[in-house]
C-alpha cells in the first residue's frame, strides 16, 4: 500500500474514531433534552485533544511503515476528484439541513418539542454535514488509490 | 484487436501504451527507475502502464523522452474505426465540403 493510500485510510479511520463517539454522545444528550453548552464544549475539547493525539500517532505510524513520496499529477487528480465529490455531498447535506430547519420552523407550533430548533443542535447538525463530507473525501481518495486509478 | 495496456474510453476510443515493452527493451528498466527518471511515483507508472490513468501531455512527453522515442511509439489512441489519425483525417475531409 502506497504512502498516500495509507494516509487516506488512516484519515478516514481517525475521523470515524473521533467523531462517531462524539456525535453519539452529543445527539444522545439532545434526545434526553440535556444539550447544554457546557457538556457540548467539554465533549468538543475532548474531541480536539483526542484528535490531536491520534493525528500525531497515526502520522508517525504511516511515516514509519512507508516511504513519503512527493505528490505528483495523479495524486493531484485524485485529490481534485475527492474534493469535488465531497463538495457535492457537503452542498447536498447543507441544503437538506437548511430546508429541514426552514420546514421545522414553519411547523414549530405543531412540534411536540422545539429541541431540534435549538441553535446548539443545529450547529451540531452542520458539523455532522462537514464531517460526513470529510469522510467521503478520505474514502474517495482511498478507493481511487485502491483501484489504481 | 486487443491492444495491450489499453483502456476503452467513453467515446469508444482506446488509449493504449507500450511502456511495458519499452521498459523490457531498455534493459528491464524497473517501474521505480522510470518513475524516478520522469519525476512521478511508481504507483503512477503502474497506473499509466495498466491504462488506468491517462497522463498529462507533459508527462507523456517525459516518458517518451526517457525511452528516447517519439511519443507515438509510446502512446496510441485508437478509435473504433481505426487510429485517431484516421478519424482526424475523415473529420478534416468532411469539414472541407
Amino acid at each position: 500500500m502506497s504512502f498516500r493510500e495509507k494516509t487516506a485510510w488512516v484519515g478516514l479511520v481517525s475521523t470515524l474514531l473521533v467523531f462517531v463517539p462524539y456525535f453519539l454522545y452529543v445527539f444522545g444528550l439532545a434526545a434526553k433534552g440535556d444539550l447544554n453548552p457546557g457538556l457540548v464544549a467539554g465533549a468538543f475539547v475532548a474531541l480536539v485533544l483526542f484528535s490531536t493525539v491520534l493525528g500525531i500517532a497515526s502520522g508517525i505510524l504511516v511515516a514509519v511503515t512507508s516511504k513519503d513520496e512527493p505528490k505528483d499529477e495523479r495524486d493531484a487528480a485524485i485529490d481534485a476528484r475527492a474534493y469535488r465529490f465531497a463538495y457535492l455531498v457537503l452542498a447536498a447535506l447543507c441544503f437538506t439541513a437548511v430546508g429541514a430547519v426552514s420546514v421545522l420552523t414553519l411547523v414549530r407550533p405543531a412540534l411536540p418539542s422545539a429541541r431540534v430548533l435549538a441553535p446548539m443542535f443545529i450547529g451540531q447538525v452542520f458539523l455532522l454535514c462537514f464531517v460526513t463530507a470529510e469522510s467521503i473525501r478520505y474514502l474517495t481518495q482511498a478507493l481511487a488509490y485502491r483501484r489504481g486509478a | 484487436m486487443t491492444v495491450p495496456g489499453a483502456k476503452r474510453r467513453a467515446s469508444g476510443a482506446k488509449l493504449g501504451n507500450s511502456i511495458r515493452k519499452l521498459r523490457f527493451e531498455a534493459g528491464e528498466m524497473t517501474q521505480e527507475q522510470l518513475a524516478q527518471r520522469v519525476g512521478v511515483t511508481r504507483q503512477t507508472i503502474m497506473a499509466i502502464e495498466g491504462a488506468k490513468y491517462s497522463p498529462s501531455l507533459e508527462l507523456a512527453f517525459r516518458i517518451a523522452d526517457a525511452f528516447g522515442r517519439p511519443i507515438q511509439d509510446v502512446f496510441r489512441y485508437a478509435t473504433a474505426g481505426g487510429t485517431a489519425a484516421d478519424a482526424l483525417a475523415s473529420d478534416t475531409s468532411g469539414s472541407g465540403r
